[in-house]
């Protein structure tokens, strides 16, 4: 009885963790990859500010830390999350490469859904002499939303396992749990737990991206 | 109002240069609908969009209202662009804001009060003829709706010129002359002068004055809208006019017709002569009328004909004569060897 007490405070705080870890990241992500995005969409495009040189930087650095495994940025990031949040261990410190390998996965993505916005649409509004900032924010973003809410979603499923990941080298979160009860104490009803509360995250996060992309679509 | 002068448009690409508009001058006036007709690649869009800029040009100058606008940048350009309105083949109306926020973007955009711009909207939205649809969404309106909001927007803040790239090109026949009626009605009522470009002859033919012909970037040939169609000079243009100029007989008729097929083309004054009832009765001659239609271009008619007559061969040739003296072009496609 205890013991399940235990295990039953054990796993809330594990999905609160994660759900910390998970959340922050993506809200970073979403901001500062959305912006990046955006950066690269508008330097690729004749109709805003072309630049090739900026495109292709931006495009180089985000290259770099998207192909730079998870584990290793992880560990390549400590001194970094040391100096941000002054400490190496727990679910705060593994919010900065999360947030990070996040920002880069979402800035291709957003520039992604930018780039599929009709071309003749932004023409079109280009034409009635409305500024360019006007363009992106009553036309581009709009248009670009539905498809934008899904990448979100995609990004915060691929967060949900980064921070697993994440977990094993002293997050915490669910994925800590299942690796230390389940792998290494031998309890693989508390692993299959936490795999269905996984489970259970990533469902949820799906439906709820899924079902507001397809409110905002009036295609 | 609008003039090119030497307008040039290049592109580069990977070892060659593709001079989509080569050397291209003329004018439209002020409250004129002008067309500009060619076959696909001609170089129509990419002139049409030097007017506001969507395109540079490499060469030459555009002079809209006597000033060249081929230097404008940035605010200028921007005040330039609202005195123009567009409309595309596609509509290209924002698929996720409704009729009204897809208008009142213009505004918006230009700084109009939000009162202001509701007004506005709801008046253009009226002058279009879709007052109900103000909140519908794009996917939810049929083309020519989508048309008609892509012309509300294009003119609700205040343009002076509408450019029509292909505007009824993805429509069918009745509403291509709906959206027609509108653009010419709109061009009157608001003294708005309208560039159209299309492949289709019909939609010259309907609304336009004047005409310029395209073809591999040059201008081959420029004309009121009548003498293009009833006296082409260049030879483009003649063959790009003789496609609704021919018949649609069946070969067989045409095998099994005895005597000359005659093919009778009456312009303007011309085709209100009763020649043919005057040629039966003065020669004895029996004239079959094989195919034929008349049309309204400029409300002025063109018509054309296409007769056999039938009689003994000194009777036809007789008639032949006749109407060759009274009709303004008679072309013999057969000469009757099926006797
Ligand atoms: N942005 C562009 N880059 C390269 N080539 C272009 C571009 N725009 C048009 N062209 C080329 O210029 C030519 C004329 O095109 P366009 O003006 O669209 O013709 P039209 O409207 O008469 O069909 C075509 O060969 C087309 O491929
Ligand atoms: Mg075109």
């Amino acid at each position: 009885m205890a013991q399940g007490f235990s295990l039953q405070a054990a796993l809330i705080k594990a999905f609160e963790e994660t759900a910390l870890m998970s959340g922050i990241s993506l809200l970073i992500a979403v901001v500062a990859g959305g912006v990046l995005g955006l950066l690269l969409y508008v330097t690729s495009n004749p109709l805003f500010i072309k630049n090739r040189l900026v495109n292709q930087s931006v495009g180089i650095i985000i290259n770099i830390v998207r192909s730079v495994p998870f584990l290793v940025l992880l560990v390549l990031l400590i001194p970094l999350s040391k100096m941000i949040v002054h400490t190496t261990i727990g679910p705060k410190a593994v919010v900065v490469p999360l947030a990070i390998a996040a920002t880069a996965f979402f800035a291709r993505l957003a520039d992604a859904s930018f780039a599929d916005v009709s071309k003749g649409v932004i023409e079109a509004a280009v034409s009635t002499g409305a500024s360019k900032w006007s363009v992106v924010a009553r036309i581009l973003l709009p248009e670009a939303l539905p498809s934008l809410i899904r990448n979100i979603t995609v990004t915060a499923v691929s967060l949900i396992g980064f921070s697993a990941m994440a977990g094993t080298v002293g997050g915490g979160g669910i994925g800590d749990l299942a690796i230390r009860y389940g792998y290494q104490r031998y309890q693989t009803d508390v692993m299959l737990i936490c795999v269905v509360l996984l489970i259970i995250l990533v469902q949820g996060v799906q439906l709820i991206g899924d079902i507001s992309a397809k409110m905002l679509d009036k295609k | 109002m609008i003039e090119f002068q030497n307008v040039s448009v290049s592109f580069r690409q990977k070892r060659t240069t593709l001079t989509a508009v080569d050397d291209v001058s003329f004018s439209i006036g002020k409250g004129e609908i002008f067309g500009i007709v060619g076959s696909s690649g001609a170089g129509k869009s990419t002139l049409l969009r030097t007017i506001n800029l969507l395109q540079g040009v490499t060469g030459g100058r555009v002079l809209v209202d006597g000033k060249d606008v081929t230097k404008y940048r940035g605010k200028t350009l921007r005040g330039h662009r609202r005195n123009i309105g567009m409309i595309f083949q596609h509509f290209n109306l924002a698929d996720n804001l409704t009729a009204r926020q897809n208008i009142a973007f213009v505004l918006r955009s230009a700084g109009v009060g939000r009162e202001e711009a509701d007004a506005k909207v709801r008046e253009y939205l009226s002058l279009v003829g879709i007052p109900e649809k103000a909140d519908v969404y794009p996917s939810k309106l049929s083309g020519g709706q989508k048309q008609r909001v892509a012309i509300a927007r294009a003119l609700a803040g205040g343009a002076k010129i509408l450019l029509c790239d292909e505007p009824t090109s993805a429509l069918d026949a009745e509403t291509t002359l709906s959206i027609l009626k509108l653009i010419s009605t709109l061009s009157k009522q608001l003294g708005i002068t309208v560039v159209i470009i299309t492949h289709e002859l019909n939609v010259i033919k309907s609304i336009c004055s004047r005409c310029a012909v395209m073809d591999g970037g040059k201008l081959v040939e420029l004309d009121g809208v009548y003498s293009l169609f009833t006296q082409p000079k260049d030879g483009f243009t003649k063959q790009l006019i003789g496609h609704t100029r021919t018949h649609d007989l069946p070969q067989e008729i045409l095998d099994n017709t005895y005597g000359p097929v005659v093919k009778l083309t009456f312009l303007g004054p011309d085709a209100n002569t009763p020649v043919i009832s005057e040629a039966s009765s003065r020669f004895g001659v029996q004239i079959n009328i094989l195919t034929g239609r008349i049309e309204y271009i400029e409300n002025k008619p063109l018509g054309i004909l296409y007769v056999n007559p039938i009689g003994e061969e000194y009777v036809v040739r007789q008639t032949l004569d006749y109407l060759k003296n009274v009709v303004r072009e008679v072309e013999v496609l057969e000469d009757g060897a099926g006797i």
